[in-house]
Order: C-alpha cells, then sequence, then structure tokens
C-alpha cells in the first residue's frame, strides 16, 4: 500500500507538471496525429525519472512506459531518445495470473463443471480458485436441488465437512450407475392394474394406486408392503407426496390427502382408525382428477373437466382455476410457475396472477400425456400418443417468455404414458411394455451456450442431432401406465397388476468386484511369469558347473611334479 | 507539492469509496434481479471484502451517503437500458441528451489518464462507467465541468478502447445478431496481455458489460481444451510436482471425458 501511494504521487507529480505546460493543450480523443504526438512528448518525460527511480519502481514505470509504446506511431525523433533497460522487456511476459483471484474467478463463472474440473490441474494457483469456486453449490441445486432431501439427513443439516464441490464430484459419479447392472423387484399386492406410482426418496418410500382404489405404502430398500388404505370407491389416477402430505386423486373427481404424523416411522397412518384428523378430502373438480402435484405452500390438480387448480395446503381451499381448451393430462409446478399438458398442447402459467406465460400448440400428433421438467424449470420434456418425446426450452428475456424445440426421440412403438426425469436421465414408461434411458447431459449443455444468442438456437431448430436412448429395459408384457426416478432405482406399474423395481445401488459394487477378479488374474499371470524366470536361473547355475569343469582342465596341464602324480594316478 | 500529494490521496479514497459503494449497491441489484446472478454476486463480494478490511471507520459513514446518492443514477441507468431494448438508437439518444441535460450545462466529460492524456467521452458514456459517474455525482455540475476527472490507474490505450466498446456497443444492441458478431470482432482484435489490461481497467471504472464479455470470451477460449492448452494460453508455469499432477489428474478423471485432443501440444 505505501508503495502504491509513492507511485501515485509520482504520477499526479507528472500530471500538475504536464498540465502547467502551456505549450500543450487539451486533445481531442479523435484527432490521431496531435494525440501521437503528446503521447510520444509524456513517453520522453518519463525516461529522466526512470533513472532517479529505485528498484521496483523502474520496473513498474518501465511497463507502463512499454504499454504506452506499442499504440503509438511517434516521430522518429522520440523514439531515438527512448532507452529501456533489458530487465523491462522481460516484464512483458506477464501472466493472466497477475489478475487479483477475484477476476479469475469471475473468468471462470463462464466456465461448467468439467472445465473447471480441467482447469484445477493447470497450477496450484488455478486449483484453488477452481475448487473453491461458488458456482459448485448453483451447479448441484440446479441439477438436484438441496442436498438434504437426497441424502435423506433426518437434522436437515447439511454436512459442513465436505465441500460443494466434493458433493457434486460424487454425485456426477453416481449417475452412471444407470449404465450398470441392476436387480428387478417385484411388489405384489394390487388386485388389478396399477395407474400411479411415486418414489418419495427422501423417505424411502413407495406410494402405488389404480383401479382397485386402494393406495398402498411400500419400503424401497426391502420391497415390502407397509400399509394399505381403506377402499377410497373409485380409480385412483394421480399420486403424490412429500414428507408432510400425501394426496391421492381419482375418477370421482376428489382428492384424498393424508397428513404425517409425528413420531411414525413411515409418516402416514393410511388406515387411521382413531385419529380422523390426518385425513382431509377435497371437492371441486367435475371430472376425474388425472395428475398431482406439491410444493411448499400448494397443491396442483389437473382433472378431464379442462382445468388445473391451485389449492393452499394450509386453508385446503381452492385458491385459482386454469381453464384449459381440452383435457388436462400432465402438470408439474416449480417456483412461480406451472406447466401443464391439455390435448396436445403445452401451457405454462404464472401460478400468482394465473396468467398464461407460454403455450405450444400440438407438441405432439395426438394427446401429450406426459411431463417432466428438470429441477431449474428451464426445460420441459413431454410424451405423447405418437410415442415421441420432445424436449423443449423456456427462455426469459425478461419481458416475454418463449419456448424453443431443443430435441426429439421416437424410442416407443406406442404411447408414451409416464415421464420422469433426474439429472441427467430421463426415463420413459409407454403402452409398448418397455422403458426409455435417455441421457440429457449434452443436450443441457448445448441449451445452456446458446441462451442469449438466438441465432443459433435457429440453426439448432433445423437440425435435431440427438442421441438415440441409451438404455432400454423390458418387462412387461403390455401397458405401462407410470413411472418414476430416485435414489438410483425406476419405480414403474402397469396393466399386469405389479409393481416393479430397477435397482441399481450395486452397480457400483460390482463393478468393483469384476476389477478386483481382473486384478487377481493379473497377479496370476505374474507368478507364472516369476517361476519361469526361477527356471531360467537354474540353467545358470548348470553354466557355473561347466566353467568349473574348465578350470579343473587348465589344472591338468599345467608341468608341475604334483601334475605327474596326478597323470599316474589316472 | 506536499498539499498536491495530500490532495491526491483523498482522491484516491474517495475514488475507492465509490467503487465500494458501487459494488455494494450492484450487488444488491444482482439479487434481485436474478437467481442465476449468485455466482457473479459472490465474486463482487470477494471484491468488496478487500479493500473493506483497508478501510478505517471513518468511511463507513462515506459509504452510507454514497450509497444513498447511488439511487437516481442506478434507476436512470435500468430506464435506460428498458428503452434501449424498445426505442431506436436515435430515440435513444436524444433521451439520454434530455436526460443530461436536466443535470448540467455540457454535455461532455473530460477524463485524463495516467499517462496524461485527456479524453472528451460524452454523459452517457460516463454513465457506464459506474466509477467516473459516482464522482460526477459527488461534485457540483459547475465544478465537474471546469475540471477533468483524474484516472489514475488506467491508461490511455485501455480508455480508447473502453469508450468505443462502450459506442459500438450501443449501436450494435439493436438486434442480437449485430451485438454477437460486435463482441467476437472485439475481443479478437486483442491478445491475451491487451485483454488482461482491459480487465484491470474495467474492473477499476465497474464497467460491467465489458467485464462480463471480456470474462466470457476468455472462459470461452478454454472450455473444452486439455490441461496444457490452458498452461500455454495464460503463460502459466506448472509448479505441481509429478506426484502431485497425476493426484490431480487422477481426482479430476471425470472432468477429462470428451477433452478435445487436438487441443494438446
Amino acid at each position: 500500500m505505501a508503495f502504491e501511494c509513492l507511485n501515485n504521487t509520482e504520477v499526479s507529480q507528472n500530471l500538475a507538471h504536464f498540465v502547467a505546460n502551456p505549450g500543450i493543450g487539451i486533445v481531442e480523443p479523435n484527432q490521431l496525429s496531435p494525440k501521437s504526438f503528446s503521447e510520444g512528448v509524456a513517453t520522453s518525460k518519463f525516461v529522466p525519472d526512470t533513472k532517479s527511480e529505485s528498484g521496483k519502481g523502474v520496473k513498474l514505470k518501465g511497463a507502463s512506459t512499454i504499454n504506452s509504446k506499442k499504440g503509438i506511431k511517434a516521430p522518429v525523433s522520440a523514439l531515438n531518445q527512448l532507452s529501456i533497460p533489458g530487465d523491462v522487456i522481460f516484464n512483458c511476459g506477464l501472466s493472466i495470473t497477475d489478475l487479483p483471484p477475484a477476476l479469475i474467478s469471475e473468468i471462470l463463472n463462464c466456465l461448467d463443471p468439467k472445465d473447471l474440473g480441467v482447469v484445477s490441474c493447470v497450477s496450484t494457483i488455478f486449483q484453488r480458485v477452481a475448487s473453491e469456486h461458488g458456482a459448485w453449490k448453483q451447479f448441484y441445486c440446479e441439477r438436484w436441488g438441496l442436498p438434504t432431501a437426497s441424502l435423506a439427513v433426518d437434522s436437515g443439516v447439511v454436512d459442513d465437512d465436505k465441500s460443494w464441490r466434493e458433493l457434486f464430484v460424487e454425485r456426477e459419479f453416481r449417475t452412471k450407475t444407470f449404465m450398470g447392472r441392476y436387480s428387478i423387484d417385484v411388489l405384489y399386492g394390487h388386485t388389478e392394474a396399477v395407474r400411479t406410482v411415486f418414489l418419495l426418496a427422501s423417505a424411502k418410500l413407495i406410494f402405488t394406486s389404480g383401479y382397485d382404489s386402494v393406495v398402498r405404502m411400500w419400503d424401497m430398500e426391502n420391497g415390502l408392503s407397509i400399509a394399505s388404505s381403506r377402499p377410497l370407491g373409485c380409480t385412483i389416477r394421480a399420486v403424490a407426496a412429500d414428507r408432510k402430505l400425501l394426496v391421492a386423486g381419482g375418477t370421482d373427481g376428489f382428492i384424498h390427502c393424508w397428513r404425517a404424523v409425528e413420531d411414525l416411522l413411515h409418516l402416514f397412518e393410511l388406515r387411521a382408525t382413531q385419529n380422523q384428523n390426518t385425513e382431509v378430502r377435497l371437492w371441486g373438480h367435475e371430472g376425474p382428477i388425472t395428475s398431482l402435484a406439491l410444493d411448499l405452500t400448494r397443491i396442483y390438480s389437473g382433472s378431464w373437466d379442462t382445468t388445473v387448480r391451485v389449492w393452499d395446503r394450509l386453508s385446503m381451499k381452492c385458491t385459482a382455476v386454469l381453464r384449459h381448451s381440452d383435457w388436462v393430462w400432465a402438470l408439474v409446478p416449480h417456483n412461480t410457475t406451472v406447466a401443464s399438458t391439455s390435448g396436445s398442447d403445452v401451457y405454462v402459467w404464472d401460478t400468482n396472477s394465473g396468467a398464461l406465460v407460454t403455450i405450444v400448440h400440438n407438441a405432439h400428433v395426438g394427446n401429450t400425456y406426459a411431463l417432466a421438467r428438470s429441477h431449474t424449470g428451464d426445460f420441459l420434456f413431454t410424451g405423447g400418443e405418437d410415442g415421441a418425446i420432445h424436449m423443449y426450452e423456456i427462455v426469459n428475456d425478461g419481458y416475454e417468455s418463449k419456448t424453443w424445440h431443443v430435441a426429439a426421440w421416437i424410442p416407443h412403438s406406442a404411447a408414451v404414458y409416464s415421464l420422469a426425469f433426474e439429472f441427467p436421465w430421463l426415463v420413459s414408461a409407454s403402452s409398448d411394455g418397455k422403458l426409455a434411458l435417455i441421457d440429457v447431459r449434452k443436450l443441457l449443455r448445448i441449451s445452456k451456450r446458446a441462451l442469449g444468442k438466438r441465432v443459433s438456437k435457429v440453426k439448432h431448430l433445423g437440425g435435431d442431432i440427438v442421441e438415440p436412448p441409451q438404455r432400454m429395459l423390458h418387462g412387461f408384457k403390455s401397458n405401462l401406465f407410470s413411472v418414476d426416478i430416485g435414489a438410483e432405482r425406476i419405480v414403474s406399474g402397469g396393466e399386469e397388476g405389479v409393481v416393479r423395481i430397477w435397482n441399481f445401488t450395486e452397480a457400483l459394487e460390482i463393478e468393483r468386484r469384476a476389477r478386483a477378479l481382473r486384478g487377481i488374474r493379473l497377479e496370476h499371470r505374474m507368478r507364472r511369469r516369476k517361476l519361469q524366470t526361477e527356471l531360467s536361473n537354474k540353467s545358470g547355475r548348470s553354466d557355473q558347473c561347466s566353467v568349473a569343469a574348465k578350470k579343473n582342465s587348465v589344472t591338468c596341464i599345467w608341468p608341475t611334479k604334483r601334475g605327474m602324480s596326478g597323470k599316474l594316478k589316472a | 507539492m506536499a498539499k498536491e500529494s495530500g490532495s491526491s490521496k483523498i482522491e484516491m479514497l474517495e475514488i475507492s469509496n465509490e467503487a465500494m459503494a458501487e459494488a455494494q449497491s450492484s450487488k444488491i441489484e444482482m439479487l434481485e434481479i436474478n437467481n442465476e446472478a449468485m455466482a457473479e454476486a459472490q465474486s463482487s463480494k470477494t471484491v468488496t471484502m478487500k479493500p473493506a478490511e483497508a478501510e478505517e471507520s471513518k468511511t463507513e459513514t462515506q459509504k452510507i451517503t454514497d450509497e444513498e446518492s447511488k439511487n437516481v443514477p442506478i434507476a436512470a441507468t435500468e430506464e435506460e437500458s428498458k428503452k434501449l431494448s424498445i426505442t431506436k438508437v436515435e430515440e435513444s439518444k436524444n433521451a439520454a441528451t434530455a436526460t443530461t441535460e436536466g443535470e448540467k450545462e455540457e454535455a461532455k466529460v473530460s477524463l485524463k489518464t495516467l499517462d496524461g492524456v485527456t479524453f472528451e467521452v460524452e454523459a452517457w458514456i460516463a454513465k457506464e462507467m459506474e466509477t467516473v459517474q459516482a464522482y460526477i455525482d459527488d461534485t457540483s455540475a459547475d465544478t465537474s465541468a471546469a475540471i477533468a476527472i483524474p484516472l489514475h490507474n488506467v491508461a490511455g490505450r485501455e480508455l480508447a478502447r473502453m469508450v468505443e466498446y462502450c459506442k459500438e456497443h450501443r449501436r450494435a444492441s439493436v438486434s442480437a445478431g449485430n451485438l454477437k458478431e460486435f463482441e467476437e470482432r472485439f475481443a479478437a482484435a486483442l491478445n491475451l496481455y491487451e485483454m488482461k489490461d482491459l480487465i484491470i481497467a474495467a474492473n477499476y471504472l465497474n464497467t460491467k458489460k465489458l467485464l462480463e464479455s471480456l470474462s466470457r470470451c476468455i472462459a470461452k477460449a478454454i472450455k473444452n481444451k486439455s490441461v496444457e492448452f490452458v498452461r500455454d494460453y495464460f503463460g502459466v508455469t506448472n509448479d505441481y510436482t509429478t506426484e502431485e499432477e497425476a493426484q490431480y489428474r487422477e481426482t479430476n478423471a471425470w472432468a477429462f471425458r470428451n477433452v478435445d485432443e487436438d487441443s494438446r501440444n
């Protein structure tokens, strides 16, 4: 600091001297030749001061002199007057790491986690800046939300020992499990087709329901039935839950709600005999309820009566009715918006004002049955009657929202009934009895790069070059109605009346075992090579015997008395 | 001589205080506007912290005063940015001129750089440089018209580039395609060292658009490139030992998928 102040003082002195000179007036920036002339004069005046400076001062002054020199077409006389020491020229090679760490952090903010990982291998300075970067939390939260839910920590406190970067890297690694080995659990209990499944990963519970009008609760890890509700009187078409509330919607147009009970291990008492306060039934829809969703303060329900109703969770009253042009099939809320599908269109609404934000007409040929959304709410995935899956991006310009078509897949030969998304995997359930796993990681990156650049998006519309689905899971002979993904598991239900769980949690362990076996084989090969080496050593010993024999023959030839006696003995 | 050095110190303190207040108010503004700007706000926190540690207790009072005076220019900036996206360039120029006429008689501001060059820039360009705008707000209209504003840390070449950027940016912001084309052309004309100097100058004068544009260009150059390429590009010496580098590469092995191998020299 003290040195910097001194430097600035000297600069101000030079400036004062410059102003006092009557020969030089104020220069317009547009006039090039007077500018270069005045800069030449200023440059020549730095030279005497440079000589009288201390060591560091010389370097700093020299640097500024060279900077001013580069941009100048100065007169020849001024150039001849300049004499620059050799040490100053060396300082031209200043690295970008001379920038303060805050500015380097600003540059790294434009990178994505993969590039941050590469940059952290460049040098210790970059490693420190890249690993402590605040963007890691943003990367994690925009993909998977807050880790409390996924880690199932009851205290609700994030483990402070792990940094956001470590959490991100660990989670990124675990996303590979869906390409590994799996085991299938089959849950029996429903007597008719399963219409809907819901996986509550934070509580390790699965909720299913269907044509037998009973809501069943299963343990996610053991696959055992925990409880089942009383028959609700009609087909249950939608179920949604969080740690506070479980809701089920049926064909008669009601929403049956169970509140979580404290101190109960499995949160919900589906067959309450004494406490009636935990159950509530909401009426308002005039047609079958096809979709339900929850957020912190609201319940969303979509119905064939062409409306989506928004309910307040505290008062259990309807606060908004969003009217569509056709039957509502699916809905997904996010922050202040809710996306819904009606007929073949996709709608996005503002929840607070009830206004329509944007609409996608004719997303599918026929009805759009399924809808999923990324955790940031910017990307929508739709599945429809034509068996296709489409990906859209919602772009907010600050004044209006637009929806861009990003990609399309056709992995199924029949209608897609359900979609589920957990970064980077999109899972689709179809009436052809198959599940498709699609990795959308590259698409998400491409779209984010294009943010703010409409031209490249227009180009992207023309060429839908998309990878095919990474994996197809076969398991059913007939219709699959619903699917959910979470906690390294995929849950689906269909017309057979059973619930299937594809369990990928042991994929990494199986992979490690396979690698260990390979390691053992390598060790065996090494041992065999050692044995061969020992055999070659034995042949070496026979060579030594032959050498000894040669020595003995040499002794016999020697002409001495003992040698003569040797001959006699022989 | 002693008086002159004293006055220059006071000016330095005032400018640094204004820069800090600007950073804080801009931080609040960012948080209100976008969640996506969280990282930028965090990085601006880092900027704010360091000068704060060096500050005396008296400057806290000055901060409050500076923050109060900042509300007006920030609102004006927002209005101006909205007008830009709605109306044509000519109308926005007239609006800017009308705004400045109310503030002072002259429509030009004098800026004196480190190497003694004086620039006459239009008032709306000075508004982009928030440090300069804060200086103008703190002085009376008569005084600012007479004296050139000293910029002790900015060289003439960088200031010329910044003025050029502001002018071209306003002209090109009519359509997004032209804006992208202009930014690419502007960055292609600079080498890495010139870009570094320009980043430092933009950070000092708090020119947000230029700072974001330059950061994006540098990040774009090293995106999806190998470690060796990044070292060569930044001119960084490898101060890892062989074991340390191997360890970091193994830890970050997940990041090396799909790296552009052609960039390895």
